[in-house]
């Protein structure tokens, strides 16, 4: 269930926290040896916090509609007492003294953590083939990766581990594992929440984002995690957003821009007509279609590597010279390249990032959003290293991250909403983006679709 | 090249994992030149210095 559909029934007394959260567990135990979707689970404390949640709201203390809903942490967001492990073996010990800002304020809002859900090894990565805690697998055929960095988060989704789950976000570690698993995953603006207890990756790319089963809930779950955190140096000063989502889909005020150039280029076929399936179903509703040409968007894409390398290995650094066999071969491989990129080149790369920055804004002066495929791919096999797309072999960690990407280099706000599936039955996302900070509008393009599209009701048969 | 700068550098990286990495950054490389390849000294990097930063809690 939606948390749409639950916080009603939580709120009359009709739902009780402490069941939810109980089914909840219930499910972890019977798919965490086939899917392995958390690292820990904190079943004790889950429901200590469970019936805390449920004397409050029996003694008229409703908190708001994420009182008494369990959710996932992926497993970089610091928790206080619990070990916050960022997929690494070098880390299995750390338990850290404080609470992300996130997971406070969730703690804040009555939601129930339900435990920590499996990375891919310091959130550097897109497979969640994690050397140390075993692969996450994708619960639509789980001889399949389930994306990542954040797979536990959308693995436990889609069985419904949980209700809703954290994820973060550096090259596109929400996008690709929502797309994969089918859920919807949003990765807000730049700022807009708080970084504050997250182990980071890039520090000028890393995006805290989320996992629901609708993009009604997603709404919801920004409001309770969006606002400035003095904590933060790069949160933004701008107020949680207001977001009305309408009962009635339609969309015909808005301008939606279709890119002409590179995202249908290298693509599998099957992602390519469900994503022009979904155009037409957001034409359908009022929506003009424009043409956009995205500029110079293969070079962003090069780019985002050459500012992500060298801030991600300098994050690691000491570990890379202290620690080198403690680290898995392709996050080792990431992180030895980050040694050989010039601090000039990540500068300039840092000065291209600004023009990348104008264009998209001037195109989204013309359009509300745009609209793309989040991967060219469905997800591979476990331990594929490369796929095929048109009978050309390509690296499946470039594949799988080329078009979400450069959007972590523009911080603008993108959603993921799954669109259909491919031939073999996998997930296929739709990628909205639009302007810094609106995500308003991204939410309720995503959400008009989802109401005549309905592709997030599906759930894999495990 | 590659191999060169990492021994200047003392990476201590192993030559296996080097042979390895080279193709690909030989593409990065390459990928590199091809975006940044302009006069690039009016825009200002998109990381800004703030003398006003607040201490880590």
């Amino acid at each position: 269930m939606t948390i749409q559909e639950l916080a009603p029934q939580i709120r009359a007394g009709k739902i009780s926290p402490v069941e939810l959260t109980q089914q909840a567990l219930e499910r972890i135990r019977r798919h965490q040896p086939t899917v392995n979707a958390y690292i820990t689970i904190l079943e004790d404390a889950a429901l200590a916090q469970a019936r805390q949640a449920e004397r409050e709201i029996r003694t008229g203390h409703y908190r708001g509609p994420l009182h008494g809903i369990p959710y996932a942490a992926k497993d970089l967001f610091y928790t206080k007492g619990v070990a916050t492990t960022a997929g690494s073996k070098i880390l299995k010990d750390f338990v850290p003294a404080y609470d992300a800002t996130v997971i406070d304020r969730l703690r804040e809002a009555g939601a129930v953590l339900l435990g920590k859900a499996g990375l891919h090894e310091f959130a550097y990565g897109i497979t969640n083939n994690n050397p140390h805690f075993g692969p996450v697998r994708n619960p639509w055929d789980t001889t399949r990766i389930p994306g990542g960095s954040s797979g536990g988060s959308t693995a436990a989704l889609a069985t419904d581990q949980c209700v809703f789950s954290l994820g973060s976000d550096t090259g596109g570690s929400v996008r690709i594992p929502a797309s994969f698993c089918g859920v919807v995953g949003l990765k807000p603006t730049f700022g807009r929440i708080s970084r504050y207890g997250v182990f980071p990756l890039g520090h000028t790319l890393d995006h805290v984002g989320h996992f629901a089963h609708s993009v009604a809930d997603a709404a919801t779950i920004l409001g309770a995690l969006a606002g400035p955190d003095p904590r933060d140096d790069s949160s933004a000063s701008e107020p949680p957003p207001k977001i009305d989502l309408p009962a009635e889909p339609k969309l015909n005020r808005y301008r939606i821009g279709l890119p002409s150039n590179y995202y249908f280029d290298r693509i599998e076929p099957d992602v390519a007509q469900a994503v022009r399936a979904a155009v037409e179903k957001l034409r359908g509703l009022g929506a003009e279609i424009l043409d956009v040409e995205i500029p110079d968007i293969e070079d962003f894409t090069v780019l985002s590597r050459l500012i992500l390398l060298p801030e991600a290995t300098a994050v690691h650094r000491q570990r890379l010279k202290t620690r080198r066999a403690d680290i898995g071969p392709d996050v080792l491989a990431l992180l030895d390249q980050g040694q050989f990129v010039l601090a000039t080149d990540y500068l300039d790369a840092q000065r291209r990032r600004r023009q990348l920055v104008e264009n998209l804004a001037k195109l989204l002066d013309g359009v509300d959003v745009i609209v793309t495929p989040a991967t060219p791919i469905t997800a591979p096999k476990i331990g594929d290293t490369t796929v095929d797309i048109g009978g050309q072999p390509e690296d499946a960690r470039l594949a799988a991250t080329r078009f979400v990407r450069a959007l972590n280099m523009a911080g603008v706000p993108a959603l993921s909403v799954p669109c259909g599936v491919d031939s073999r039955g996998l997930p296929i996302g739709l990628q909205i983006f639009g302007r810094a900070f609106d995500e308003a509008t991204v939410l309720l393009v995503g959400h008009c679709f989802e109401q005549v599209s309905g592709w997030n009701q599906r759930r894999p048969q495990l | 090249m590659w191999k060169t700068i990492s021994q200047a550098l003392g990476l201590n990286i192993p030559e296996a994992q080097l042979e390895a990495l080279s193709p690909v950054l030989d593409a990065l490389w390459k990928g590199a030149r091809q975006a940044l390849d302009r006069d690039l000294s009016t825009v200002d990097p998109v990381i800004r210095f703030r003398p006003d930063l607040a201490v880590e809690p």
